[in-house]
């Protein structure tokens, strides 16, 4: 990858940059403190995205593993023409990438065809099979709110998944979330566009009466407005 | 968005676009007043954003897993082994390299090692890091020490004289070769306090070792991983180790004096001439202890007859020295009694070696003292089906080798060092005290049999391959056993088990050379 010069001094200026050079060219002590430093700094950056990605928290920190691995076995590959963060969650993207497509090449066994999505179960059909019938009684408590949040999450496709967690989380610009997913930026304007939607979709009428989707209302990416959603109210 | 389409859905999509791109701040200043504007003036543009923003700000709702308390540890772990890993390819690479040129291949070894465990000691916090690290190499560690180098390995399984059709080794443990430290920090926190204890002593043992002999068994570890036929490679070193640890001390060392090709052909030959009739034979319980009495009753009511054939071989020299086999039963104090033990077990030493001659002599019948009769009692105290596997072995002198073969093991001298052992140390003042009021006569058989009960064995490990004698630095511990064999697991016992009954490589070891490096 050629990097300008100028670009090279700039990001050597970042810390993690530095940590990453000091991995790469230091001495073997000094490599491996600069690395623990690296994995402290990062991990549970890396653990939560890659939670909200494959929906699994051990299976999020074995990938975390696997991505702080191939960081350290790519260290001689490492140039510093990006952010440290840039380069960390371009690896982790890939290897959740792949993990979901492994997932998706194995069903789980214990699924009905009728229940399951990509991932599984549809997470919202899930959410307004668990809420019927208790939804008047039900408490809008913040761990419930917690529980609509990541299935509505869980529901986004994986790319509008991937580009919502590193703008939110990582406060990404779309051109660095570009980098990360190899896409254009406006390819990355479209994906969070629809994700939003997606999320106001059903996020916004949980937020104003508490109501959940329908479970046999088949949500689309691009519906705007409330009709994927019941009318019940949380009275 | 000003910019007006004909498709209505085009229109949603290209007005979601503008109104998430300004609140992500991805709009020019320009491009940002003209959303504002419009938001004043236009009640759905300005709702669209509220609902946008709001709903973004639910996601901070999501949870922030705490990663596990010691996620930092073993990924460092993991990586250190990694790293390690690929230091070791490099370093079992280099071999093949030597071939090409030996100078690069000592600077690449020695390099790739040490950065391999530099980078170990460096990365990994954990003080068993080291330990989980060689942790494979030193549950081989015997069998390493066993076949020497990979050179010979690689010349077994080149011309492989084991039959295919013969009895199978035991199984061996095939583990993954990429497990992590987790994996392996687990499978340590399963093992027993006695287990443990075995891995710690062989890994002092190990740690003792001059530099060259640790790098040396480092890497005939990591050829052996890095082979394309490691689990045929670690299948047949078993396969060889259960053989060589049956063999009289005199075929193991020839063994390890050889270079791979002519040990090869050594041990092909040993094979052909069934220097090792009978070696399929796993003894079972019954057939030990019954083999075990069969031993103690035959030396104790052929004394008088086997200490008379001694002395005429001896050329009418007398009896041997060490004193009477029943000696005064009226012992005195607890050091007579032990003094008297140790005569003891020296003279029953001597006799059952005499027995083991006399059944392995090629002429048995210019040694009576063993008759037909005897021979049939021997027998029948064997279970049916070691009898039967005994039995199939035609002439009767092959069955006497076999059965000597067996004894062998009965002779160990590090049995009684560690039957005085036990009576010394382990067992208590009132055990001691009742022992020492019997006749001296039934004090050694109780003695045994207690001996027995606390885990220590019966003395009779014939035909165990982890009973090892005599390795390449000198001779080890009887009744040792490997500490990740998971498939022999061994119940804690009762009382403590004397030092002996575990494995056990001399310090002494440390200064040998490897052979065939």
């Amino acid at each position: 990858v050629a990097v300008s010069e100028s670009s090279a001094r700039r990001y050597a200026l970042d810390p993690d940059v530095r940590l990453m050079l000091e991995v790469r060219d230091g001495s073997a002590t000094s490599s491996a403190a600069a690395f623990e430093e690296l994995v402290v700094r990062y991990q549970v950056r890396l653990v939560r995205l890659l939670h909200n990605l494959v929906g699994n928290r051990e299976s999020a920190e074995e990938l975390a593993q696997e991505v702080f691995l191939r960081v350290y076995r790519s260290r001689q590959q490492y140039v510093p023409g990006a952010k440290f963060g840039t380069w960390l969650f371009t690896i982790a993207s890939n290897v959740a990438c792949n993990a979901l497509r492994d997932r998706n090449r194995r069903p789980e066994v214990n699924m009905t065809g009728s229940e399951s999505g990509p991932l599984g179960v549809r997470p919202m059909d899930r959410l307004a099979r668990d809420a019927s019938g208790a939804m008047p009684e039900r408490l809008l408590d913040k761990a419930e709110l917690r529980e609509v949040v990541r299935m509505a999450m869980e529901d986004l496709q994986p790319r509008q998944r991937t580009a919502v967690l590193l703008n939110k989380f990582e406060g990404m610009s779309y051109a660095d979330i570009a980098r990360v997913m190899d896409v254009s930026t406006q390819a990355v304007k479209s994906l969070l566009s629809r994700a939003r939607q997606h999320l106001r979709q059903i996020l916004g009428p949980y937020l104003e009466n508490g109501a959940f989707p329908h479970a046999d209302k088949e949500l689309s990416d691009s519906t705007i407005g409330s009709g994927g959603f019941s009318t019940a109210s949380t009275d | 968005m000003e910019t007006i389409s004909h498709d209505p859905q085009d229109d949603d999509s290209e007005i979601s676009e503008e109104l998430v791109a300004y609140l992500d701040g991805e709009l020019s200043v320009e491009h940002s007043r003209r959303v504002e504007e419009r938001a004043a003036v236009q009640p759905d543009t300005r709702r669209m954003l509220e609902e946008f923003d709001r709903t973004w700000h639910m996601l901070d709702e999501l949870e922030t897993p705490a990663t596990g308390e010691d996620f930092t540890r073993t990924t460092l772990e993991m990586v250190a082994l990694a790293a390690a890993n690929d230091a070791a390819k490099l370093n079992a690479e280099v071999p093949r390299a030597r071939r090409r040129a030996r100078l690069w291949t000592v600077a690449g070894l020695t390099a790739a090692a040490v950065a391999g465990f530099f980078l170990v000691a460096a990365f990994a916090p954990d003080p068993n890091a080291q330990l989980l690290h060689d942790l494979r190499l030193l549950e081989n560690y015997d069998q390493y020490r066993d076949i020497g180098s990979i050179e010979f390995l690689r010349a077994l399984s080149a011309d492989n004289p084991f039959p295919k059709d013969g009895a199978a080794a035991a199984p061996v443990p095939i583990y993954n070769a990429a497990e992590t430290f987790a994996q392996r920090r687990k499978l340590v926190e399963a093992m027993t306090p006695e287990q443990r204890d075995d891995l710690v002593k062989v890994e002092g043992t190990f740690r003792g070792l001059s530099d060259a002999e640790r790098q040396h068994w480092r890497e005939l570890h990591a050829a052996i991983e890095s082979d394309p036929e490691r689990d045929k490679l670690l299948t047949l070193m078993n396969r060889y180790d259960e053989w060589f640890v049956a063999q009289p001390l005199t075929v193991q060392s020839e063994q390890q004096q050889l270079k791979p090709a002519p040990r090869v052909a050594a041990l092909k030959k040993a094979l052909e001439k069934g220097a090792i009739a009978g070696a399929e034979i796993r003894l079972d319980e019954k057939s030990r202890l019954g083999l075990a009495r069969w031993v103690d009753r035959y030396t104790t009511e052929h004394e008088a007859a086997i200490l008379q054939e001694m002395a005429r071989a001896r050329g009418g020299m007398g009896r041997p020295q060490g004193g009477p086999l029943h000696p005064n039963p009226n012992a005195g104090t607890e050091g007579e009694a032990a003094a008297t033990l140790a005569k003891l077990q020296r003279k029953r030493q001597i006799v059952r070696e005499w027995l083991r001659h006399s059944l392995q002599s090629d002429n048995a019948a210019q040694h009576p003292v063993i008759s037909k009769e005897e021979m049939d009692s021997l027998r029948a105290s064997l279970s049916s089906d070691v009898r039967a596997k005994l039995e199939s072995h035609k002439p009767e002198e092959q069955q006497r080798r076999i059965i000597a073969g067996w004894l062998r093991e009965t002779l160990s001298p590090e049995f009684d060092e560690q039957l005085a052992e036990f009576f010394a140390t382990t067992i208590n003042k009132e055990a001691r005290d009742r022992l020492m009021a019997l006749p001296i006569d039934e004090m050694y058989p109780e003695l045994r049999r207690m001996y027995r009960q606390s885990g220590g064995g019966d003395g009779l490990r014939f035909g165990d391959q982890r009973n090892r004698r005599g390795g390449r630095f000198g001779p080890r511990g009887s009744g040792g056993r490997r500490f990740m064999d998971n498939q022999t697991p061994r119940e804690p016992s009762a009382t403590p088990e004397p030092s002996g009954g575990k494995e056990s490589v001399p310090q002494g070891s440390a200064g040998a050379k490897p052979a065939e490096k």
